[in-house]
């Protein structure tokens, strides 16, 4: 398995309500992954259209501030 | 003047009629008789400049067509200002358009809006959500996102970056000049690629172009690439050849008066159904006399 890029977290778009991170894939669609897959350490963002997979940089950190105010707003 | 198309069609911007991908040329359907100025597109819309008037297919969901609504074909866009369009060029689901007078705008959820006046437009080159504007007089100017030119927040008008330019092209996240000078550089601010930012030495080049992470020049009626190669997208031999055109991770080019294509092809932008050419992959169009490659998707012009 072989990442087509490495991208960093900042640079992905997040979707509160989805809570879902999404980066375009060059066939036109996203690469997508939740935030909870990023919380469980998960890092492959992959795309509905294609076969191309992308490596998400990031720190755990940056991931539990988000998963904990979801926490404390429910 | 006839255009074909071919590759992903996501969203119908191919404009051939259906949201199915094709990995033969098909005729694309909805443009009037006249000569092809321009084609340009973003992850999910085309857009085309016949006579003066600017026609669209695929995705509206973000105003990147002007509101006209998604479409498989290709339609009239509502750009209801009485200037002169001279370019277009289209960042991932975004339309930039310069008008005569020196005005652009760029396409919102509520219509085109004008962001800035430049003195006579040249050209613009997009990527992804950032807009490069070169003006005749050679000044270079900039607008969206500001992490190019090493500003953290969004520039919501046009500023001027550079001059003593005279050729631009946008990769995902840098850009690319060739000063006055004949210098070629490489923008220094934001991700840009190790190896992109390893120029070969070359003597003098032209026709500058940038797919998403490389750069392609024309040097001694040869194509000169350099960057990332994980998907075969740099230029595979020393063929010269009459025109060419990149996307975001493949190529396309005229030897011969023949239509070749090179790279990615999981789509069938490259006529074919490998997922990867190997090398130059014939497209057999008759008569090809210019070639534009987007996102994963091929267009064609022929006689
Ligand atoms: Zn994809």
């Amino acid at each position: 398995m072989s990442f087509y890029d490495e991208i960093e977290i900042e640079d992905m778009t997040y979707d509160p309500d989805l809570q879902i991170f999404t980066y375009p894939c060059p066939c036109g669609d996203k690469f997508q992954i939740t935030l909870w897959d990023l919380a469980d350490g998960e890092d492959t963002a992959v795309c509905p259209s294609c076969s191309l997979m992308i490596q998400v940089i990031f720190e755990p950190e940056y991931i539990a501030e988000k998963t904990q105010a979801i926490a404390v707003a429910v | 003047m006839r255009m074909y198309a071919l590759g992903s069609n996501s969203c119908g911007k191919l404009g051939i009629g259906t949201e199915e991908d094709s990995n033969q040329p098909v005729l694309v359907q909805g443009l009037p008789e006249g000569v092809i100025q321009l084609v340009a597109s973003g992850g999910n819309h085309t857009v085309v400049l016949i006579n003066g008037v600017l026609y669209g297919c695929g995705a509206d969901d973000c105003g990147q067509l002007g509101g006209m609504g998604n479409c498989v074909v290709f339609r009239r866009v509502p750009f209801d200002i009485a200037d002169q369009i001279v370019y277009v060029s289209c960042g991932w689901e975004d339309t930039l358009v310069s008008c005569k007078s020196g005005k652009v705008y760029i396409s919102t959820n509520i219509g085109f809006e004008c962001v800035g006046k430049v003195d006579s437009i040249k050209k613009t080159a997009s990527c992804m959500k950032h807009h490069l504007i070169l003006s005749h007089c050679s000044r270079l100017y900039h607008y969206g996102n500001g992490k190019v030119i090493g500003s953290n927040s969004e520039k919501s008008s046009v500023t001027e970056i550079a001059q003593h330019i005279v050729d631009i092209a946008a990769g995902r996240s840098f850009y690319v000049t060739i000063g006055k000078n004949g210098v070629l550089e490489i923008s220094q601010h934001g991700r840009v690629p190790k190896e992109v930012m390893n120029v070969p030495s070359i003597g003098d080049v032209s026709h500058l172009q940038a797919t998403w992470s490389a750069v392609f020049v024309e040097s001694n009626n040869k194509i000169v690439s350099w960057g990332k190669n994980v998907l075969d997208q740099l230029f595979p031999n020393d063929e010269s050849v009459e025109q060419f055109s990149v996307g975001s991770s493949h190529g396309l080019c005229i030897i011969n008066n023949q239509c070749y294509a090179w790279g990615w092809n999981e789509h069938g932008n490259c006529g074919n159904n490998e997922k990867q050419t190997n090398g130059l992959h014939l497209i057999s169009v008759s008569n090809p006399k210019a070639v534009f490659a987007g996102a994963a998707a091929s267009f064609i012009l022929a006689d």
